[in-house]
């Protein structure tokens, strides 16, 4: 049978995200220098790498809150570097940030509805006669609303003032506002920083859930091995503003420049420490990489 | 209970006191704000009018007012050190003394000294006043103003120590209502004047209040506090919600007034209700987008002067048609302009976008005034003989009718403002208000969606200045000043950002309340200041503030 018959294997897809020699430089400092990234459709793809290195940096650069130097950013082949991060947003690139960053005098409801904006066109005077068009469209958002809440179990906060959640709740409803809108792409920065195992499982299942219920592309930056390690489908490591490997998770445990950068140059049982990294919860792994950097 | 809060903000700043020491030091700060009460020429002017027929003027009530809260600041100071409630109301009677003793001196520098030659407030008027209508220079009349500045700083301890909270409470508020009723005296007079046999003649004397109804209103607002607190009903202010009733009240207020007062009182009240219209419109770009724009007069001014030319039968008019034409056009030249000048201001940020629009309103002010525009729009001369709005053969004269005019239109806004809100663009504002950056990255166009609160904003600002050119008759450049813009600012700081009922309030207070109290001319600014500044102390949040800051306060 010849190979261009079967079914290509999902990295070979066209990918939806593909960044290519993307570099920022804030004044003479480099942030990120010359990163690619491609991520294939449906896939959930980790970015780690030490504090500082410049994750969030390509993440900025990515829902354009700031304009690379240089370099592209194509999403479904499409350009997307230079546009506002109002049209980024529009092409289907949702993000949620290292700290929530809700609308925290709005209700959970209320959040989650404007997320949903750019789903809706229904013109302003309309909604001051209250015309059907409106309504229709106003109780399908509501409906739709509560039910992404419901998705990621925070419908009981509909009512409560964002800024009146706990942390973990915080963040779920910061996904649900993402998500809402049936973005492509999503970009989660740090989503299980600050929780506790439980509730890193939990987050676990939520992103799952993500990209087999509602289909949408996941990108994490994330420091908690743990829930890196149990979803990822590949990960890309950055350490000083450029890439320093890529690979499944597997691979990446045994890169030996990947151990080096993350406990230091302990060479003799590299495989011993990825292990030992890997089953740790992200804590452990966090304060090597900072050991590292110190 | 905010009368603890004025009294808290002494304590925020002191280190722990002797309590001597400290009532000293409260008296002669006291001391010191009454002398300048008295010489910035304040107690003259406050004198005219009388709190209590014969008994009070409203000058006295304020100068009693600073010795009683010494004594009360004070007494309750060394009632918290633990203090003896006896050593505390002589503690109290001490800070009181200290402000007699104050104006006692001040009295002294007035007769002997001669300094009205520096300060022309200090007079004879005041030294007459200030010593009882007894003549200069006797040593009794000192006597008489330390012993009553003793004796009000001790009722003020005795009301902070020996007093029970439920009664306190009562008290304080049967007082602040008989101030009330006889500083509006004019409003209740002029309702009071629709009820049969005479009633109002017997309440109200020429000057305020008679001194009987006085002490009956006293005695059945303190019975009344104490009976609904014995009855468990928590107060409205305590639960931090407004009882239906209160909202009923108003509305009904709102309603009729014009009807039962005079038109002095209607006047006031149109006044309110355009300013009312205005704070609509400025709360959909301050309260709800967090557009802060000080230019707002600008399109108060545009409304006004499409309305003028449209209407006029002056020599400037364009166009001699009916305010029901000329009012549309107004709103919509407004909201193009709002469209014009918003696209060059509404890319810059915060303090930047206050800066550009205070600009923005200037020119606005300087166009209508300068010579080049003056074929067009009448330079300082104005345009004037502006036709009133004629209703189904009826020319609307009155400023009972002009004013249900306006009210008819806020209510309209108001009513667009709410339903915005809870749709999609208004969700918008919000967002954009509350975190800019993210709003955009959920796909909100910051920019476009600003224009739209900026023109509607305009829109509503255009329509008030079409009813402020049938109002008057006519428009003069003077009328589109700075303060304007800051008047509709404070109205909405006032009344609670964001919130449609505090716009309402807001321009009660701000605007009703000055005009109500025009007699006393400068000074009633004075005590504008004061009160923006004790409510930034006491309700930062507003005096009927929106819901969500509501929630948001009391979290905090």
């Amino acid at each position: 049978m010849p190979e261009t018959s079967l079914p290509p294997p999902s990295s070979a897809a066209a990918p939806l995200l593909e960044v290519r020699g993307l570099s920022k430089r804030f004044g003479g400092v480099a942030a990120i220098r010359d990163v690619d990234l491609t991520v294939a459709p449906g896939s959930v793809h980790a970015v780690i790498g030490p504090n500082g290195a410049g994750k969030t940096s390509v993440f900025n650069c990515i829902s354009s809150f700031v304009q690379p130097t240089s370099g592209t950013i194509r999403l479904d082949g499409e350009r997307i570097d230079g546009l506002p991060a109002h049209v980024v947003a529009r092409h289907g690139v949702a993000r949620t940030y290292q700290n929530v960053r809700l609308f925290p005098g709005m209700t959970g409801l209320e959040n989650v509805l404007v997320g949903a904006h750019r789903t809706l066109s229904v013109p302003g005077w309309q909604a001051v006669f209250a015309t059907p068009r409106f309504r229709r469209e106003e109780a399908a958002a509501r409906e739709k609303a509560m039910a992404i809440l419901e998705f990621a179990g925070v419908a009981h906060h509909a009512g409560t003032l964002a800024r009146h959640l706990a942390y973990g709740d915080q963040r779920r409803l910061e996904i649900a506002r993402a998500v809402v809108a049936g973005p492509k792409l999503l970009l989660l920065d740090e989503p299980a920083a600050g929780m506790n195992p439980a509730e890193g499982a939990g987050l676990v299942e939520l992103i799952r859930r993500i990209r087999a219920e509602l289909g949408i592309t996941v990108v994490l930056i994330e420091h908690h091995m743990r829930v890196v390690m149990a979803i990822a489908d590949r990960i890309t490591v950055i350490d000083r503003g450029a890439v320093l490997a890529e690979g499944t998770p597997a691979e990446i445990q045994a890169d030996d420049s990947v151990i080096a950068a993350y406990l230091g140059t302990r060479r003799d049982t590299p495989a011993e420490a990825a292990a030992e990294d890997a089953s740790d919860a992200g804590a452990g792994a966090k304060t090597g990489m900072k050991a590292v950097r110190a | 209970m905010s009368f603890n809060v004025v009294t808290s903000s002494f304590r925020v700043v002191r280190r722990e006191r002797e309590a001597g020491a400290e009532a000293l030091r409260i008296g002669l700060i006291a001391g010191v704000a009454a002398v300048l009460f008295c010489l910035i020429g304040a107690y003259v002017a406050l004198d005219k009018r009388d709190v209590v027929e014969g008994v009070a003027s409203f000058a006295a009530v304020a100068l009693a007012a600073i010795a009683l809260v010494a004594g009360y600041t004070s007494a309750a100071t060394a009632n918290r050190q633990g203090r003896t409630p006896r050593r505390a109301v002589l503690l109290a009677g001490g800070a009181g003394l200290a402000v007699g003793a104050c104006l006692a001196l001040m009295v002294l520098a007035t007769t002997n000294l001669g300094i009205r030659t520096i300060l022309v407030a200090a007079s004879p008027a005041l030294v007459r006043a200030l010593t009882f209508g007894t003549t200069a220079g006797s040593s009794g009349q000192i006597f008489l103003l330390l012993a009553a500045g003793f004796g009000l700083g001790a009722i003020g301890g005795a009301l902070a120590t020996l007093v029970p909270e439920r009664l306190r409470r009562a008290i304080i508020r049967g007082v602040f209502v008989v101030i009330f009723a006889g500083l509006f005296r004019d409003v209740f007079f002029s309702i009071a004047s629709n009820l049969p046999g005479g009633v109002d003649r017997m309440i109200y004397g020429s000057a305020g209040i008679r001194l009987w109804p006085a002490i009956l209103l006293f005695a059945a607002v303190v019975a009344w506090t104490i009976l609904r607190a014995a009855a468990g009903k928590p107060s409205a202010a305590r639960t931090g919600g407004r009882s239906k009733l209160s909202i009923v009240l108003l509305v009904a207020t709102v309603l009729v007034l014009p009807l039962i007062t005079s038109d002095f009182v209607a006047q006031v009240a149109m006044l309110v209700a355009l300013y009312m219209l205005m704070g609509m419109g400025l709360n959909i770009e301050l309260g709800l987008a967090g557009l802060v724009d000080l230019g707002f007069v600008a399109f108060f001014a545009v409304g006004a002067y499409t309305v003028a030319l449209l209407c006029s039968n002056g020599p400037l008019a364009i166009a001699d048609v009916s305010f029901w034409v000329a009012l549309p056009v107004a709103i919509v030249l407004a909201a193009v302009s709002g469209l014009v000048f918003g696209l060059p201001v509404l890319r810059v940020r915060g303090d930047y976008l206050a800066m550009a629009t205070l600009g923005l309103g200037e020119i606005v002010r300087v166009l209508v005034l300068s010579d080049a525009l003056a074929p067009v729009l009448g330079g300082s001369q104005g345009i004037i003989e502006i036709d009133r709005p004629v209703l189904a053969g009826i020319s609307l004269n009155t400023p009972a009718e002009l004013y249900y005019l306006a009210l008819i239109l806020a209510g309209a806004v108001a009513f667009i403002s709410w339903r915005l809100q809870h749709a999609r663009i208004g969700r918008a504002w919000l967002a954009i208000r509350e975190d800019e950056d993210v709003a955009q990255a959920l796909g909100i166009d910051p920019v476009a969606s600003k224009l739209v609160a900026y023109s509607v904003g305009a829109a509503f600002a255009g329509a008030a200045g079409a009813v402020f050119a049938v109002l008057v008759g006519s428009v003069f450049p003077h009328s589109f000043q700075l303060l304007v813009s800051i008047n509709v600012l404070a109205i909405l700081v006032i009344g609670g950002l964001g919130s449609l009922p505090g716009v309402l309030v807001g321009a009660m207070v701000l605007i009703g309340l000055p005009e109500l109290l025009r007699e006393f001319g400068e000074f009633r600014y004075l005590f504008y200041g004061v009160a923006l500044v004790a409510m930034m102390h006491i309700r930062p949040e507003g005096l009927w503030p929106a819901e969500s800051t509501k929630r948001e306060m009391a979290d905090a």
